[in-house]
């Protein structure tokens, strides 16, 4: 009845203390002011809403990136992280790690996520999801919402 | 409660319904290495190898098409489609086969009603009157109507305990509403409904009314002409039965004066360019070919829950909704969502701040399979102030080993996010 060993260790990988830390106290938690960028995600599916705010400087570098919204501990977890991992990066930059991340989650397992620029190993912590395919849009929705933020796109959703 | 509990305990030989899960294939399985535990029969219950043996000897020695061929597999699946219509009206006790329309389920019955009964009576002047407590099935249908004819959709209201407010609700009949549309059980929360109450003030306002028996048929005994409901909404696979295979029942006369839903085939007793003659009830309802498979499965179910009991099994599932509601109270952190005194077969409820999709992913690892979100009742939620909830729900084939489990299974969830 008991779970063997390598099955705890998967749920164990999902919820690792570093992911269970951020959606207990998720870093830049709120809705700033000011704010020069706005996006909106949803999954229509499950109703995680996650709303990403940034302020870009003149050197087209992100210098304030919030977020606010409702979600499970992995929507929440990453949303944190990626504020946390993208401050004081090039917008640019942030667009392609955000896309080669989400790409990355969707991708096989043994796949390394690498960028010459942004080198974050606590943002691995999310590869756990890679056993949960049906939880992977929750670790991606805050990055996909990033995304349209960039493009100027209030509004994105899981299911498009 | 707890002498209720063991008074049912006594009449109801645990064992010996516990012992029917063996008639139910998929439940023998392994998920992520444990034994299935199933707690969403509220979704969508499992079938028993009557029901899939049934299907598959339709599919292979009687599959034609009903009600037209000359030859004798045409009147072999004729047969089997009206048999299983002459059953459902004998399981709910309609008066005749002309009150039991065969649709694709609950929603696509509602759907029926809502355009075919409501719309060519609605205008700016006219009401839908539904609850709070809806899927949002008998919710949808009736805002499209609403918007298409300048009706109004009004809400009865509920209470903490997630019951609707029967008072309440009867104080907004009036002349102006055309159907009142309430749930017999709640999805979301397990809640029954106070039908007859409802129904005696609206019909002595002269207005109909739809109930959605989805959540209901499987779990209670169901009889329309005590009820004197004008409608019946239920699917075929919440009670054992297949999906795409679902039911309305209508009062004769009411269906006898509504206009045709869709057009197709079977539904027709002769077509010329110059004009259509409608086919008689039930037909007139059933446009193109049916799912006479579904209508075999559902058959075959009917006989399953018939030969079991309803009454066993409302007695079986309450002594399980007990045990499970008491043992989640035992839980550090739980708050039950649905407290209503007249409850079958859910449980909805929260942990502390644990977002209900972590709930689940977690049990789903132990091999226990619930429900979680907001289980297309949104504004349910809504009321609640919550997101969503987990929700368990209960069938036939539930014993207390997989409450055990179940609550053995939440205490890894605690142990997580400790």
């Amino acid at each position: 009845m008991n779970n063997s060993n390598s099955e705890n260790k998967s749920l164990e990988e999902l919820y690792r203390q570093l992911i269970i830390h951020h959606a207990k106290k998720p870093l830049n938690f709120g809705k700033p002011k000011n704010y020069s960028l706005f996006a909106e995600g949803i999954n229509p599916l499950c109703g995680d809403k996650i709303r990403i705010y940034l302020n870009i400087n003149e050197a087209d570098t992100i210098e304030e990136l919030t977020f606010e919204g409702t979600g499970c501990a992995i929507s929440i977890a990453s949303a944190s992280l990626m504020t946390a991992t993208l401050a004081n990066v090039k917008k640019y930059q942030a667009n392609e790690y955000a896309t080669g991340l989400i790409s990355n989650l969707n991708g096989p397992k043994s796949e390394i996520m690498e960028h010459t620029i942004i080198n974050s190993q606590e943002i691995n912590a999310l590869k756990g999801v890679k056993d949960f395919p049906s939880r992977i849009k929750c670790a991606t929705l805050g990055w996909q919402t990033l995304i349209a933020a960039f493009n100027n796109n209030k509004i994105t959703t899981t299911e498009k | 409660m707890n002498t209720a509990y063991s008074e049912k305990k006594q009449m109801v030989d645990m064992n010996q319904l516990g012992l029917l899960r063996k008639d139910f294939p998929t439940l023998s399985q392994e998920i992520n290495e444990c034994p299935l535990v199933y707690l969403d029969s509220a979704a969508s219950s499992q079938m028993p190898k009557q029901v899939i043996d049934e299907i598959a000897r339709y599919q292979s020695q009687d599959h034609s098409n009903v009600h037209r061929g000359i030859h004798t597999l045409s009147h072999r699946a004729t047969d089997v489609y009206e048999t299983s219509r002459q059953k459902i009206c004998e399981f709910i006790n309609a008066k005749n086969i002309n009150e039991i329309i065969f649709t694709s389920g609950t929603t696509d019955s509602i759907n029926l009603v809502a355009n075919s009964y409501c719309k060519p009576k609605l205008d700016s002047s006219k009401k839908i009157l539904i609850s709070h407590l809806e899927h949002h099935s008998n919710i949808v249908p009736w805002q499209l109507i609403c918007e298409q004819t300048g009706a109004s959709l009004i809400v009865a209201p509920i209470d903490d305990s997630g019951q609707i407010i029967t008072e309440q609700l009867i104080s907004m009949i009036d002349s102006n509403v055309v159907l009142v549309a309430i749930s017999h059980v709640s999805n979301a929360l397990g809640s029954v409904t106070s039908l007859s109450k409802i129904i005696d003030a609206a019909h002595q306002h002269e207005v109909p009314v739809l109930v959605d028996g989805a959540q209901a048929i499987s779990h209670m005994e169901v009889d329309i002409q005590a009820l004197n409901a004008d409608f019946y909404a239920f699917s075929g696979h919440k009670m054992l039965g297949p999906t795409g295979i679902g039911v309305l029942f209508g009062k004769e006369h009411l269906l006898e004066d509504m206009p045709p839903y869709q057009g197709g085939g079977d539904m027709i007793l002769e077509v010329r360019f110059t004009g259509t003659v409608f086919n008689d009830l039930p037909y007139k309802f059933e446009a193109g070919t049916p799912n006479i498979s579904g209508a075999a499965g559902l058959g075959a179910a009917i006989d399953y829950l018939n030969q079991v009991g309803m009454k066993n099994i409302e007695a079986h599932e309450d002594v399980l909704l007990h045990k499970m509601m008491m043992d989640l109270q035992e839980i550090d952190g739980i708050e039950l969502i649905g407290k209503a005194e007249h409850k079958v077969a859910v449980q909805s409820f929260t942990i502390k701040d644990i977002h209900s999709h972590d709930i689940g992913t977690i049990l789903d690892h132990q091999g226990i399979a619930i429900r979680t979100g907001h289980h297309c009742a949104m504004p349910v939620m809504e009321f609640f102030g919550l997101s969503g909830t987990a929700r368990a729900s209960l069938s036939i084939y539930n014993n207390e080993e997989d409450i055990d489990r179940f609550t053995q299974g939440l205490d890894k969830v605690i142990e997580i996010f400790a």
